[in-house]
């Protein structure tokens, strides 16, 4: 399932019954966002304008001292949290030493299903990211940024129904919603 | 028992309870965090020079990770990893994912181990990573930067 840029981790431990959806990139602030937004029926339309993921409220607003930081961005249809998390520029090997954590014995809690959104925007988009949220070219960075991220909308829907589609399968496990 | 040592018993008894996870990381591959921990736990002494034997059968079998891996000795059982450049970044996210757990915010810590910038200790943590007799000359300097692992072994405190 990791190939895919998706990943279901089972904490050691009791378990709870509910499931966590986290979506990873660099900084938490351009690719996951999107895909959160997507996920939670925020960003509805087919092909959205830059315009329009400009205007989501948390689009580029992260700031590097908060990267690993884990946001919460709301509840799906089904019932389970959906978070972002920035994991800066070695996200796999980041990722190893969180999701190993998980698995200490004892740990508990309910599984978290891991859904890596940064391949899913092309190299303009994160050219764009970076211009904005390293080197301070925010406004010519934002809009480069929003707008590769429209172009790449498809493919975003497209992962966000993978991931949904591995939510769903996981959820057969945990019925119960952890928040309703 | 005179009435003054029970107090004083009583008192002992009161102190907070040990932390009950510990979580040592360092910013390279986790020799040091690995050499901390067996500290903590009892497998290497604290009160006594340590035997370049004892370290290199502590590091035969084990290898470097950015996972967490557990240590168990007489004093019970503490974590180590090497976080390389990520550690803040990952430090950060543990605390957010702990909150999911059932270990109390409280009862975790996760203590930074710092390790010397000298050439032979890198070259000696590379070693260790790239094949099994390398552990020979991690010993050697694990021995040599001791102060480190004991420095780091003081600062067990909730962060």
């Amino acid at each position: 399932m990791f190939s895919s840029g998706i990943r279901l981790i089972y904490p050691s431990g009791p378990t709870e019954a509910g499931l966590r959806v986290v979506y990873y990139c660099y900084g938490s602030a351009h690719s996951s966002i999107v895909c959160a937004a997507i996920h939670l029926g925020r960003l509805k339309e087919e092909r959205p304008s830059a315009r329009d993921i400009i205007r989501l409220a948390d689009f580029d607003a992260t700031d590097t001292w908060s990267i690993g930081t884990l946001f919460f961005k709301g509840v799906d249809d089904l019932g389970y949290p959906v978070y972002t998390l920035g994991l800066g520029p070695r996200r796999h090997r980041a990722l190893q030493s969180v999701a190993s954590l998980l698995t200490v014995p004892g740990f508990g809690g309910s599984p978290i299903l891991f859904a890596e959104a940064l391949p899913q925007i092309g190299w303009l988009a994160r050219l764009g990211g970076a211009m904005s949220r390293r080197y301070g070219q925010v406004s010519f960075g934002r809009s480069l940024s929003a707008r590769a991220i429209a172009r790449h909308c498809a493919d975003l829907r497209r992962f966000v129904r993978t991931v949904r589609e591995a939510e769903r399968r996981a959820a057969i496990d945990a019925p119960t919603p952890v928040l309703s | 028992m005179p009435r003054e040592d029970r107090r004083q018993e009583n008192r002992r008894d009161e102190r907070p309870r040990r932390i009950t996870f510990r979580l040592f990381y360092d910013h390279g591959v986790g020799l040091g965090a690995l050499l901390t921990a067996a500290l903590d736990v009892g497998r290497l002494p604290a009160d006594r020079p340590w035997e370049e034997q004892a370290v290199r059968d502590l590091l035969i079998g084990r290898r470097p990770s950015a996972a967490v891996s557990v240590m168990e000795g007489p004093r019970g059982c503490a974590y180590w990893c090497g976080l390389g450049a990520s550690a803040p970044v990952v430090v950060r996210a543990w605390r957010y994912f702990l909150q999911f757990s059932l270990f109390p915010q409280e009862t975790a810590v996760f203590l930074p181990v710092p390790t010397p910038g000298a050439r032979r200790w890198i070259r000696a943590e590379r070693a260790w990573r790239r094949r099994p007799e390398g552990a020979d000359l991690a010993a050697r300097e694990a021995i040599r930067y001791v102060q480190f692992w004991h420095q780091a072994h003081l600062s067990v405190w909730p962060d």
